[in-house]
């Protein structure tokens, strides 16, 4: 049933936001059947469309190819296929003036470059980058890391040139003079013809051609599409193998010979534009990985890359405050209220249906890591918001669950470099249940906890915070008890683990921290030293607590959670945390006027 | 309830109230904050030690360092505190039955967390594939330990014999003299300047060493010649490691009135001098005396184990395609007396045994292949604490929801009556 709803929405957001994507004459159906082919990437089968995402993000930081409308699967192709023109796209971003010239690039405000363009520069100075290597990261300054980024990108994208230079590797003019048939076509066969060859000269050549390509060949294993079962074991877990692995090791295996064959054939008919033959080549391929590929998980992963429901989700959080704000304008008239509420049902429902589609492709608890922890809180505050709303249907926690769901969902990603690639996770998160149990349970108490400090905020600024006091009392004592089950859940994983239950490490303190800070709370109020605007603005600082127990730790770089690390952090997390003390300060302020106003008229 | 005014009573009720924890909490907090900021600019175990250990932590700050208490005062106050809430403030309404078990989980944790505190033993074994290991090592004490044959004669620990005491006095009973002179605690092995022979060594008497003792030792290093490896190198102080295991410890010592026995004096006399002594030394420093062998190293200190492991296989799964462990399994066999058990450790699944619980930690591997596991061994009579006060925590909390919940509805049903 899950599946079946989980396929549903899945489908249905396709079709409202089809995007368009050309490259070399293929259309978006031509790519459509590309997208969905098997590959190993860090550790896991994906669908080939996060692949290209992954990378084409990693080097440029977008999700299409800068200036143009090529979206990222139309740019892999072309790299696969026409890897001439695809040195000449702009892909690589380098910014700052110190590093351009470091590049030997004139100043300007210039910020993609093609491989091309800065081929030399990467010549020049690949002997800095291999001696910046051997030194730990966090020693290097921002331009250095840059430079050594920008070195990896490159290596990378220079295997993913070669990735099918196996399968054709000879020039036509060149086949001819050895009058190759068109049946042969890969590295190994083209080989063994041309050795055999009577032409020596040309042989010599060849071979020397080949030779080159082999050596480039031989590191060129990102690009894995290549099953290969073992003959020995009955178990069908195919080995991923990139072209050039399967044929120097030898003696590939039928379905190898025929995947072999097939990219091969979706090379040629690339290069000819041959929409109809490149699509059947798509199809022959699909059908030999059937047995060997969970292809309902491939497609879902792709529709989820496609459909993007934390983009829409931000998108209607951000509505839903437009027409709460014309609503508060416009004297509360219903024709505003209503399209906020829709628009807030609608973002909920993506963002739900966003973590559904993660629990199914990943195959494990949505929280795994820092970017899913945040897409996890956001989903915590905006389904109680949306409980709370629905029950009093006054706009106001409408407004808190949207200006925290769209916060979170816009700056998640820009935080969290590499956000959404899915990453496999480190054997000691590898375990379904303490995932499924402690992080679900710590992750919602942040969510709870800082729906309570939004709240606090809110209430702040309302003219009668009365009717809240009993619900943020609850969501206090909420936000106490998950935040300390959590912690304590994670003291005993710990134990599993590590073999202590308590260790001082950053991450459990600042779970710590936050239990603390509730429990001051709860204790202020109860001695009567936290008291009206006081006790709303105590409340509201638990989203700093909240913050720096989420991120700050990570920003630390030690102890055991230190797999969270964050470059650069430091600056975006002062800002906040700045900021925050002086909005919760101006509305204390406010706050503490309007009650003596009141008190005395 | 009753107060009462005796001086007693008064003290409880002091401990028991509401504004003493909230004025606590934000000194514990700011203890929190203060001991995890530490653990990025010194060694964690250094951090530990420092913050989370002891009655007084010194704060610095750009100006000045700011005293503050420790963990000692702030968790035995806060502690109290509760314990004196049970004794004085408890309302044991039903209504308040949920909040009472909240309550007394987190004493149950304290109290645990102090056992643990008290009683618990951390270490390690390393044991190579096809090797049987029947002792543990432990993460941070070195020992300097005195084997005479297969025999250890006598064991010291480094940090005791560098202190303002013994620096320069031969250790206590052992049949010739051994002096410890300097040590280091994260050692930097170069390589002896012969020209310039006696201040190639440092002397670095740890614990703040009496001026005397140190300008003994000094004179100790350069009156006396150099045997061994000490006539090429030298120890110098390196800055710690953030983990402290991987710190290299070192020592120098001077020998003395070594006898070889059956040589000639000359022999015995080309044994006393002065040596060093570091962790992973190739080979231990060597001493004949009256005939018998002795050696001399310096290493992890080690706690026998009633029982021996042996490591038959170990077991690593990559992520396809990826050099990252997607898990670690170590198959082993308990030798104990005449029973062999198999046994398996993996992440997250321990193997308890006889009181000890080990630990899939990490792992070697060298550059032939050969791999050996890393089990984390810990032993804590106060474990099954955090587990019980979780489990009263949880349902107290629970509790309490339930009946805040329902008080809601009543007074809500009352109030629309």
């Amino acid at each position: 049933m899950i599946r079946f709803l989980l396929s549903l929405f899945l489908f249905s957001a396709q079709i409202l936001f089809l995007p368009h994507s050309y490259a070399d004459g293929l259309s978006q159906r031509d790519l459509r059947d590309f997208e969905t082919l098997p590959i190993l990437h860090e550790g896991r089968v994906k669908p080939m469309s996060s692949f290209a995402d992954v990378l084409l993000k990693r080097f440029s930081g977008q999700d299409q190819v800068p200036n143009q409308t090529l979206s990222s699967s139309a740019w892999l192709a072309q790299t696969l296929f026409n890897p001439t023109k695809a040195t000449e796209t702009q892909i690589f971003k380098v910014e700052g003036d110190d590093l351009k010239a470091r590049l030997g690039l004139p100043p300007s405000e210039q910020i993609y470059y093609s491989l091309s363009e800065i081929a030399s520069a990467i010549d020049a100075t690949k002997a800095q980058a291999l001696a910046m290597t051997s030194k730990p990261r966090d020693t290097l300054n921002k331009e250095q890391i840059a430079l050594l980024n920008l070195h990896e990108h490159v290596l990378v994208y220079q295997q993913l040139l070669r990735a099918l230079s196996a399968l054709n590797p000879l020039p036509t003019e060149i086949r001819a003079v050895f009058d190759l048939d068109e049946e042969v076509s890969n590295y190994v066969e083209i080989k063994q013809a041309v050795t055999q060859s009577e032409t020596a000269d040309l042989s010599s050549q060849a071979a020397f051609l080949l030779q080159t390509l082999e050596k480039g060949g031989e590191q060129s294993d990102l690009f894995r599409v290549i099953p290969r079962l073992s003959l020995e074991t009955d178990v069908q877990i195919p080995i991923w193998l990139s072209p050039w692995s399967s044929l120097l090791q030898g003696a590939p295996t039928e379905v190898e010979q025929d995947l072999i064959k097939l990219w091969a054939g979706l090379a040629s008919t690339y290069e000819q534009g041959h929409s109809r033959a490149w699509r059947e080549n798509l199809r022959a391929i699909h059908t030999e990985l059937e047995s060997l590929t969970d292809a309902n998980r491939l497609e879902w992963e792709h529709r989820y890359n496609e459909v993007e429901p934390y983009f829409w989700s931000a998108v209607f959080y951000g509505l839903a405050l437009v027409f709460i704000c014309l609503w508060v304008a416009f004297s509360k008239r219903p024709m505003f209220y209503r399209p906020a509420l829709l628009c807030f049902i609608l973002a909920v429902i993506a963002h739900i249906g966003g973590i559904f589609a993660r629990i199914a492709i990943l195959e494990r608890p949505p929280v795994g890591t820092l970017y899913e922890s945040a897409l996890f809180v956001g989903v915590v505050v905006t389904i109680i918001a949306a409980i709370m709303e629905w029950r009093r249907r006054n706009g106001f926690f409408l407004s808190l669950g949207a200006v925290t769901g769209a916060l979170l969902l816009s700056f998640a990603p820009q935080l969290i470099p590499q956000a959404d690639s899915k990453p496999v996770l480190m054997a000691v998160l590898n375990s379904g249940f303490w995932l499924g149990t402690h992080v679900l349970v710590i992750t919602a108490g942040y969510g709870v906890a800082i729906l309570a400090g939004c709240l606090a905020h809110g209430m702040m600024v309302l003219r009668n915070p009365e009717p809240y006091k009993g619900v943020l009392h609850m969501i206090l004592i909420a936000a106490l008890s998950l935040t300390t089950i959590g912690t304590i859940l994670g003291g005993i994983w710990a134990d599993q683990s590590w073999g202590r239950f308590w260790g001082w490490d950053p991450k459990e303190n600042g779970a710590l921290l936050i239990v603390l800070w509730i429990v001051w709370l709860l204790h202020g109020r109860l001695s009567g030293d936290l008291k009206g605007s006081s006790y709303l603005a105590a409340i509201a600082g638990l989203n700093i607590i909240v913050v720096l127990a989420w991120f700050g730790v990570n920003f630390l770089g030690v102890g055991l959670h230190s797999y969270g690390f964050i470059e650069g952090i430091g600056y975006p997390l002062a800002v906040f945390i700045l900021a925050e003390i002086l909005v919760i300060y101006g509305l204390y302020c406010y706050s503490i006027k309007r009650v003596n106003r009141e008190k005395h008229p | 309830m009753k107060i009462d005014h005796s001086l007693p009573g008064r003290v409880i009720h002091w401990l028991a109230s509401p504004r003493l924890l909230f004025w606590l909490l934000p000194v514990m907090m700011i203890w929190l904050i203060a001991g995890t900021v530490a653990q990025a600019q010194m060694s964690l175990h250094d951090a530990l030690e420092t913050y989370f250990k002891g009655w007084l932590i010194w704060i610095d700050t750009p100006f000045i360092a700011i005293p503050f208490p420790g963990a000692y005062p702030i968790m035995g106050l806060f502690t109290l505190s509760l314990c004196a809430r049970f004794i004085a403030k408890t309302d044991w309404r039903l209504e308040k039955l949920g909040l009472n078990l909240a309550h007394f989980g987190v004493l149950l944790l304290l109290i645990g967390g102090f056992i643990t505190a008290q009683l618990a033993k951390e270490g390690y074994m390393l044991i190579p594939e096809g090797q049987r290991l029947g002792f543990v090592s432990d993460y941070h004490k070195r020992v300097l330990v005195v084997f005479r044959g297969n025999e250890a004669v006598a064991e010291f620990e480094k940090s005791e014999i560098l202190t303002a005491d013994q620096i320069a006095d031969p250790l206590p009973g052992l049949p010739f003299d051994v002096i410890p002179l300097s040590g280091c605690r994260n050692c930097e092995i170069v390589e002896r300047n012969a020209a310039d022979a006696a201040t190639a060594f440092q002397i670095m008497p740890e614990n703040n060493a009496r001026a005397e003792a140190k300008k003994q030792a000094q004179a100790m290093v350069k009156d006396n010649p150099k045997r061994s490896m000490a006539r090429f190198m030298a120890l110098e102080a390196g800055a710690p490691e953030m983990e402290d295991e991987a710190n290299i410890g070192g020592l120098t010592l001077l020998i003395r009135n070594a006898e070889y026995g059956t040589g000639t004096p000359e022999e015995g006399e080309r044994q006393n001098g002065v040596y060093i002594a570091f962790e992973g030394m190739p080979e231990p420093i060597e001493i004949r005396h009256q005939g018998r062998l002795y050696h001399i190293l310096l290493g992890k200190a080690q706690r026998p184990l009633p029982f021996r492991l042996e490591l038959t296989d170990f077991e690593k799964t990559l992520y396809p395609g990826l050099d990252m462990a997607s898990g670690y399994a170590s198959d082993l066999v308990i030798h104990d007396g005449d029973l062999r058990w198999p046994v398996r450790v993996e992440m997250n699944q321990p193997l308890r045994y006889r009181g000890y619980t080990f630990y899939q930690s990490a792992f070697e591997e060298d550059e032939a292949g050969r791999q050996a596991t890393i089990l984390a061994v810990v032993e804590n009579k106060g474990r099954l604490f955090p587990y019980i006060a979780t489990a009263v925590i949880a349902f107290g909390l629970l509790l309490h929801i339930i009946l805040m919940r329902g008080r809601s509805v009543r007074r809500k049903k009352e109030e629309g009556s």
